[in-house]
């Protein structure tokens, strides 16, 4: 195991390799401070762009917008207390105080550290685990991988939104959206309507660009960008110094517990499929809040606040990666793209990866140990930049992104056609937002309703269609007991932890 | 929803076919639409104010994105004469002017700069095969 890790190292640290990790964090800095971009969106438009690149350079790319995208809203919300991006919403709440008491360069450099940590920690973690669920992951029939599927749908419909029937909606239709093409057991069609261009289904990049990106940049429109002018044109940040560094890091051996447990809430919400940053960020504060030694501090600029949602969110990138690679079940909407884009390199994920792509594989933990180093120095060294390009007009910006969503589109599939479809998403996305709908849901059964039909189909083929015998497998009943637990315990920490925040 | 999947019946020699997941999502849909439209009904009963507004200067501003992006869409695929480079500039103008940049020439020139170098980037130098006009 070590030696396949030290081998995916030197791999990813050879300058030529390396330079695309190091672009990957400089773009996710930028994308994951300014407000109204994100990772995924930056993710889905650039991965069209890694088609002309080698698996490995693209790989790296993508996970350094992944793992900076992801930390670099924290900037935002301490420095002038707008998330940058929506993990770092619960951030807001004690980190922008802390720069309104005139720490800022503390806060921020202490948000750097803890990013660190939690990302190293998820990364240990997915390291130690993955390769063995893998090895278990290899015992999987078809039975299993549909079940695995549906639970895998099961659970980010039911937790990833309040209302149990949006949620149900949601997945509905994106299952909906996933049968148009080619029936994949007889290979008959299917909802084509006689349309050419439909044939082979409805494309992931519209989808995905469609959903994440035009949606997410429209709904930007507004009142809303005059405020972070404002905000950010007033935010008085100091650049983090060593002194700063010094300081943070002092902090970090009090915080230890909250450290400790905000972490494998992190990756534990990461692992489950379709549940993201912002949720596993909003459970890390709550929950150090509830063990806080002094939790009428919280929301006052407390560090315990600061540390909880902070470390867990970053725990969560490592978390999510391990379905990702193990079972080809993305975590969440960040791992939804790099499953896409391992696709899209001729790489099937799932447990045969460690065999057959096995510096592939080794080289995405790899990059989410390296990644978070290069985010912490880059990051640290440009934070005045970064809020100066923050208080910059967005009227230019936003359209150039509106521009990028359509070559993109464009991209994927050369046809004019794709574009269409990627507006219609755009469309159906601001819609659900406006009707607060959730999107990942959607798009997590778009995504797993090919595998679970085929599945389901070629394992009622293996047991004469008798669903029954499903259940004389050992290794599907183990699979449906960790599901329904999973289940379970997971509602279970959702009906009594708040993940909205407090109005 | 379920139109069309009649046809694949009894071709499959399993109990379930391509039409089997096809019917489920149908009746899910159809399901879920009608607990939809009873708990909607009911929230109007109970609140009787009109649902949660969107600003309507907002909504205008999104609309006439959509409708900005579907004419350079048709221009795009239907006139072949103009093409990418010559259509990208006023739709990005277009675009700055709704996302609430002023109306001038600097916007113009700016608007042409990027759309020009978004070409150059994707087509020029990653080969992308984006509608361009005949000239270019």
């Amino acid at each position: 195991m070590s030696g396949e890790l030290f081998g995916a190292l030197a791999a990813i640290l050879a300058p030529h390799v390396f330079i695309y990790l190091v672009v990957g964090v400089v773009l996710g800095l930028i994308v994951g401070a300014l407000p109204g971009l994100t990772a995924t969106m930056a993710m889905i438009i650039l991965l069209p762009v890694t088609y002309s690149l080698p698996t490995l350079e693209s790989i790296q790319l993508l996970m350094g917008v992944f793992v900076a995208g992801i930390t670099a809203g924290s900037i935002t919300a301490i420095a002038i207390g707008i998330p940058g991006t929506p993990a770092s919403a619960a951030t807001v709440l004690d980190g922008h105080k802390l720069t309104l008491m005139g720490r800022s360069g503390e806060a921020i450099s202490l948000m750097f550290l803890l990013n660190l940590i939690g990302n190293v920690l998820g990364a240990l973690v997915c390291i130690m685990v993955a390769p063995q669920l893998a090895v278990f992951a290899l015992k999987f029939g078809p039975p299993e991988y549909a079940l695995l599927a549906l639970i895998g749908m099961s659970l980010v419909i039911s937790l990833s939104n309040t209302s149990l029937l949006k949620g149900l909606t949601a997945g509905a239709i994106g299952m909906a959206i996933a049968l148009v093409g080619v029936d994949p057991m007889t290979g008959g069609a299917r909802f084509n309507m006689g349309v050419s261009d439909l044939a082979g289904g409805i494309g992931y990049g519209a989808v995905m660009i469609g959903l994440f990106g035009l949606a997410e940049v429209l709904s930007g429109i507004g009142a809303k960008q005059s405020d972070v002018f404002t905000a950010a044109r007033k935010a008085d940040v100091e650049a983090a110094s060593l002194t700063h560094l010094r300081r943070a890091a002092a902090h970090l051996w009090p915080l230890r517990w909250t450290i400790m447990r905000s972490a494998p809430i992190g990756i534990f919400i990461g692992a489950l499929p379709g549940l993201g940053s912002d949720i596993a960020a909003w459970l890390g504060y709550d929950m150090s809040k509830r063990f806080a030694k002094k939790p009428e501090e919280f929301g006052k600029g407390s560090l315990e606040g600061l540390a909880g949602c902070e470390v867990a969110k970053s725990a969560e990138d490592g978390g999510a990666i391990i379905p990702t690679v193990t079972f080809g079940i993305p975590g969440d909407s960040q791992t939804v793209v790099i499953l896409g884009a391992l696709m899209l390199h001729g790489v099937r994920p799932g447990p045969m990866l460690f065999q057959q792509h096995s510096l592939v594989v080794w080289s995405i933990f790899a990059a989410l140990l390296v990644a978070p180093f290069v985010t912490a120095a880059l990051g640290l060294l440009t934070v005045r930049p970064t809020v100066w390009l923050v208080s910059r007009p967005t009227h230019l910006l936003y359209p150039a992104v509106v521009m990028f969503c359509i070559v993109g589109a464009f991209a994927y599939s050369n046809t004019v056609f794709d574009v269409w479809m990627m507006l219609a998403f755009g469309a159906l996305g601001i819609a659900m937002k406006l009707l607060d709908y959730p999107i990942v849901p959607l798009v997590l059964t778009y995504i797993l309703t090919p595998l679970m039909e085929s599945e389901f189909r070629r394992g009622l083929m293996l047991v004469h269609n008798n669903p029954l015998e499903f259940f004389t497998r050992p290794v599907f009943v183990i699979l449906l007991i960790v599901g329904v637990v999973a289940f379970l315990s997971a509602s279970n920490v959702f009906s009594r932890v708040s993940v909205k925040p407090p109005d | 929803m379920a139109l069309g999947t009649r046809a694949f019946r009894g071709e499959d020699s399993g109990i379930i076919g391509p039409a089997f997941l096809p019917l489920v999502v149908a009746v899910l849909l159809a399901i879920l639409g009608i607990l939809t439209i009873f708990k909607s009904r009911g929230a109007a009963i109970a609140n009787r104010e009109p649902a949660r507004g969107v600003d309507r200067r907002v909504a205008l501003r999104i609309a006439f994105v959509f409708g900005a992006l579907a004419i350079f869409l048709v221009l795009l695929h239907k006139v072949p004469m103009l093409g990418f480079p010559l259509l990208a500039p006023p739709l990005l103008f277009v675009l700055i002017l709704l996302f609430g940049g002023r109306f001038s020439v600097g916007t113009a020139v700016v608007a042409i700069l990027i759309a020009e170098c978004i070409y150059l980037f994707f087509v020029k130098w990653l080969g992308l095969l984006l509608p361009a006009s005949a000239w270019f």
